[in-house]
């Protein structure tokens, strides 16, 4: 019997995963932000239309969606813990 | 005829991919693709600017806390010490998948318009101002065609698209700074003339898609402006593209160790990142062609890599060879291990060298 309330992290991966994971995680968050880079521009679309008012009560120029410093931003966000890692962890 | 003209306007418009141009090279294939790789580029300058600092600082305290036995530790050292640093590794995945990601989106995207792209290449190649010689059964040297370069699917010379394939990638190596070619122009416009001040002819030895060769015919519009390469998929882009920016350049295929120019012909030649990509024989046959071909007082300028120093940067050698192990470089180590300097202080009459964070430039005047 399982206890359903844990979730057995650690239990079925091997520990040599990590790698894998990581670039799936790169792959995922680029598609993500497919979808955002978009959906900012449909949005923008339909304000500017008037078909919907300012979506998040923003009103985005159009170089919302293609700003580097949003983008760097968005990246910083998702992955900006792994670069103190190297202070935190030890595996020697 | 109104139509004839009306569709080439709009094809000139929107470009191969029907999407326009994004500075110089034509635009991605759809939005999405360009979306990724706008996330891809972004990415890559997190890993260079936040993960590569981290990972240095990472590295420095082993080394401050005695975990090396030596100050020019060999690599094998290093890397034991190194590669279990969890930040190095996770630097080492986001290069490693963020170089893989760019390549395959982009060839997958031009892939769509495969047909139009490669017909633009053809289409151009009796088109002027300049002029183009490539062999469509040209045979490379075995070094060149080993592995590829950079992991670029079908390297710089296999695929009629390599050009367009390397183009897009670089855009996203550079993180966007060269769209418009900046970073080269920016390097041809520091150019030193030779002390006489003459140049009235110009070659740039291994130019890959031209975009310096272009720069240096907007910088000395008079001369006669070569740009040999060796990759005939460049070449064929380089001249195509030179063609749509209307630059008298002349282009050929052509081997650096082999170069078809007469001797003493050139006031300066450039030579930009390509000994790191040759062994070291035929990189030093290399340079003394272009010292062949260079005429007494001509100047012969090399940007490449900079050349290992003792002590080591520890970081810096192990950061190389990763590259050089994992992004197929492989002939990057033993080329920044290979005392370039004394060699160019031996053929030429002066030498002046100067560094730019992971760049050297050699000024050497014959």
């Amino acid at each position: 019997m399982t206890n359903q309330g844990n979730e057995p992290l650690g239990k079925f991966a091997p520990e040599n995963m990590n790698d894998h994971i990581l670039h799936v995680i790169f792959e995922l968050a680029a598609e993500l932000w497919v979808v955002k880079r978009r959906l900012a521009e449909i949005e923008n679309s339909a304000v500017t239309a008037g078909v919907i008012p300012s979506p998040d009560s923003i009103v985005r120029d159009e170089t919302f969606a293609f700003d580097n410093l949003g983008r760097d931003a968005f990246v910083e966000r998702i992955f900006g813990s792994l670069k103190d890692i190297g202070s935190k962890l030890n595996t020697q | 005829m109104a139509n004839q003209t009306s569709n080439s306007t709009n094809r000139m418009k929107n470009g191969p991919t029907g999407r326009g141009f994004i500075g110089t090279m034509a635009a991605m294939s759809s939005y999405d693709d360009e979306s990724y790789l706008d996330f891809i580029e972004g990415l890559r300058m997190f890993a260079l600017k936040s993960m590569n600092p981290s990972s240095a600082r990472a590295l420095k305290e082993e080394i401050t806390a005695g975990k090396f036995n030596s100050e020019n530790p060999s690599i094998i050292e290093t890397r034991a010490i190194a590669d279990p640093i969890p930040v190095i590794g996770i630097r080492n995945r986001m290069l490693h998948s963020t170089q893989g990601l760019n390549w395959n989106r982009v060839l997958e995207s031009y892939g769509k318009s495969r047909i139009a792209l490669e017909q633009e290449l053809t289409d151009a190649e009796k088109d002027g101002p300049g002029t183009l010689q490539w062999d469509p059964n040209f045979v490379y040297p075995e070094y060149f065609t080993v592995i590829p370069y950079h992991r670029q699917p079908g390297s710089y010379h296999s695929d009629p698209l390599s050009g367009h394939i390397y183009h897009y990638g670089t855009k996203v190596f550079h993180g966007g700074s060269n769209d418009k070619d900046e970073a080269k122009i920016e390097r041809i416009v520091s150019l030193p003339e030779p002390i006489d001040g003459k140049v009235t002819k110009f070659l740039d030895i291994a130019c890959a898609i031209g975009s310096g060769t272009v720069a240096a015919k907007e910088r000395w519009p008079e001369a006669e402006v070569y740009g040999i390469e060796l990759a005939g998929p460049l070449v064929r882009y380089a001249h195509m593209r030179a063609t749509r920016m209307k630059s008298e350049v002349h282009f050929s295929q052509q081997l650096a160790e082999k170069l078809n120019f007469a001797d003493n012909t050139f006031d300066l030649i450039y030579m930009s990142t390509l000994l790191h990509e040759m062994p070291i024989p035929e990189g030093r046959t290399a340079v003394k062609e272009a010292k062949r071909v260079l005429r007494p007082g001509g100047i012969l300028v090399i940007n490449d890599m900079v050349q290992a120093t003792r002590p080591l940067n520890i970081w810096s050698d192990y950061d190389r060879y990763f590259d050089h192990m994992f992004n197929n470089e492989p002939y990057a180590y033993n080329y920044v291990h290979s005392d370039l300097d004394a060699f160019l202080n031996e053929e030429f009459a002066s030498v002046e060298s100067s560094i730019h964070g992971k760049t050297s430039t050699w000024t050497c005047t014959k």
